[in-house]
């Protein structure tokens, strides 16, 4: 535990060296700076700090908006961690639009057979299953796994996981079922 | 200032001043003084002159600037920049064969017989009584005068001079060729003057692009771009400053004008417009505009198979951006063909150890990275890594570009630790090639926090078992 909290710490450090880099030469508004601000707010979020992250998410957000458009891909994966964040908070009503809105970017940007699109479509599903959903969910989750077999192949780490996910959402529609 | 008299000695003591601003100096034995001016007075403003004392028992009048205006020097470098005023003693004689007193003289005595007014009866002043009056500011005989300027312009060489003695003698036909020659002449060099200072700003503008800074090298261009309005280089490379600076709207229009001009002049099939259709086709897949992108790299495409060979690194590029643009779209298998075909072309234009190889192989290991093929991904990474080494040494930014590919596909094997040094091995490297704050470094920076926070997380869950 001991050893991951100073992993942490030094990957704070670096990227807040990074960020005062890249805000001190490209300007505050530059989407490298908005590239910094993520990475730090993953990693705060990724410590359990979503209160600290926020704030910096949002302000990647609106310089992303800004300097490259409101439908730039770019904008789609700012629009996905928020989401992603306020659905740990369990704020299902705020995520869904943010996460509906970086699916429709990516399918927009990179048409329908593209791994960020089977990216958004999993959130999605996660957001169903969350929801209580099943059954939106696993076809949300089916329709993810076959654009990245597709696009990645069967046995690549992402494709993997998706799978996991999905046969994890079967065993609980399982249980649930026997449950009643 | 500086003050001298006809014989270009310093004239010392005399006191000098600006009208209206109230300032005024006198000055030392170098003839050099410093007029102190009002606090609203802005450097390059246009002001008038005037002898406020002359030095003891001497009585000067004031030649040049003939009409007592000059312009306020930059404030930079101050100690270097100085107004020229020329002084005589009035009932000099001597000024009579001095060139600059004689054209002095010559302009103000036209400026005061030109027309003021559109009626041509209010002109009919007798001139030979303004030359009297001028003549009196300076002590001397009208009739002297007249004869000097007549001589000085006899023989005069200078458009300039021929045209202002021409003038004089009313001799109109003469007067409008020579200062026509004249001013053709000055144009020129003042032309060659802007082109001095537009390439300065040029190269400014390079180095600063290549220092990171993105927005003072584009303010250096824009400078450019203000003398030479229609230069599709510096439109061009304005316009690459302004998208690395974060502001691809302002870049876009840039690189359609210059894309514009090349077509106009060039014609559409030449080379620069196929680099323009790329530039631009860079940026619009940048801003996530795929479709646009391809339609213009593959007009690009079309022309540099027109005109280049089919061995052409032009070539080379084009297929090198539509491969990484189907690679942007998830295409990874129709990005593959594209890759491989510019890697033939460049490793038989320039042979199979040469840099844009190993950026190309480059290209090609994040395809395979992409598609989890991660063994291959790190022998064509590995093969670029010996390549760029050779070829630009071990510090070059490309190498630890390289670096930074090879550390980032064995993090995401979860080998950190081969994965640490090369990942500090280019943080290095670029420290040094770059500075210590260059947006590179800033990335680098980015991808040792990523390794540790991966690190970390790993660190975190062996703890839970």
């Amino acid at each position: 535990m001991a050893q991951s909290k100073g992993d942490a710490e030094r990957a704070q450090s670096l990227y807040q060296q990074a960020l005062e880099i890249d805000q001190k030469i490209l300007g505050p508004d530059h989407p490298n700076v908005a590239r910094d601000l993520n990475n730090l707010a993953e990693l705060l979020y990724s410590r359990g700090n979503d209160r600290a992250a926020e704030p910096l998410f949002r302000r990647a957000l609106a310089i992303d908006e800004k300097s490259l458009g409101t439908e730039h891909p770019n904008v789609a994966s700012d629009l996905n961690n928020l989401a992603l964040l306020l659905e740990s908070r369990h704020d299902l009503s705020g995520a869904e639009p943010m996460l509906r809105r970086a699916f429709a970017i990516w399918q927009k940007a990179l048409g329908s057979d593209h791994p960020d699109v089977a990216t958004a479509t999993s959130n999605l599903a996660g957001l169903e299953e969350a929801k209580g959903d099943y059954a939106q969910a696993e076809s949300l989750y089916r329709s993810a796994l076959s654009i990245d077999e597709r696009a990645l192949g069967p046995d690549h780490p992402k494709t993997k996981t998706i799978r996991r996910n999905l046969e994890l959402l079967i065993a609980k529609e399982a249980a649930k079922k026997s449950e009643k | 200032m500086h003050v001298k008299d006809v014989q270009r000695r310093p004239v010392a003591d005399i006191q000098i001043g600006v009208e209206g601003d109230g300032g005024s100096t006198t000055t030392g034995d170098d003839g050099k003084g410093r007029i102190p001016l009002a606090k609203q007075t802005k450097e390059k403003t246009w002001v008038s002159l005037q002898i406020l004392k002359s030095p003891p028992l001497k009585d000067l009048a004031m030649v040049s600037p003939w009409d007592y205006r000059t312009m306020i020097p930059p404030f930079e470098n101050e100690s270097e920049n100085f107004v020229e005023i020329v002084v005589v003693l009035r009932g000099d004689r001597t000024a009579l064969e001095s060139a600059s007193f004689l054209k002095a003289f010559a302009e103000k005595i036209n400026e005061a017989n030109a027309p003021k007014t559109a009626d041509k009866q209010a002109q009919l002043e007798d001139p030979k009584a303004k030359l009297e009056a001028l003549a009196e500011q300076y002590g001397l005989n009208a009739d002297d005068i007249d004869r000097a300027i007549r001589a000085w312009g006899a023989k005069a060489t200078d458009p300039y001079d021929a045209g202002l003695a021409a003038l004089y003698e009313r001799k109109y036909s003469k007067a409008s060729n020579q200062l026509m020659h004249s001013l053709q002449q000055r144009e020129e060099r003042l032309a060659s003057d802007q082109k001095s200072v537009a390439d300065a700003a040029f190269f400014l503008g390079q180095s600063l692009y290549e220092e990171g800074k993105y927005q003072d090298s584009a303010a250096a261009y824009q400078r450019c771009l203000q003398l030479r309005p229609d230069d599709w280089t510096i439109l061009n490379n304005l316009a690459l400053s302004l998208a690395e600076a974060g502001d691809p709207a302002s870049a876009e229009p840039l690189y359609r004008r210059s894309l514009a001009l090349r077509e106009k002049v060039l014609g559409p099939d030449h080379p620069l417009v196929a680099i323009s259709l790329d530039n631009l086709a860079v940026l619009l897949a940048a801003r996530g505009e795929y479709a646009a992108a391809e339609t213009l790299f593959r007009r690009a495409l079309a022309i540099v198979e027109k005109v280049s060979g089919p061995n052409d690194p032009h070539l080379a590029m084009v297929l090198n951006n539509i491969g990484g643009l189907l690679e942007a779209k998830g295409n990874y298998s129709d990005a593959e063909p594209y890759f491989q075909r510019a890697l033939t072309i460049d490793e038989r234009a320039f042979g199979p150890d040469h840099p844009r190889v190993a950026m190309v192989l480059n290209n090609l290991g994040r395809l395979m990275q992409d598609e989890g093929n991660y063994a291959k991904a790190e022998s064509l990474y590995r093969r670029a890594l010996e390549i760029e080494e050779e070829a630009l040494g071990q510090d070059h930014p490309d190498v630890a570009k390289t670096l930074n590919s090879l550390a980032t596909l064995l993090q995401a094997e979860g080998k950190y630790d081969e994965a640490e040094p090369l990942y500090r091995h280019a943080l290095a490297i670029d420290e040094k090639a770059l500075g210590t704050s260059h947006p590179q470094v800033a990335s680098d920076l980015n991808n040792l926090g990523a390794l540790a926070r991966d690190r970390g997380d790993l660190n975190a869950s062996e703890s839970f078992f």
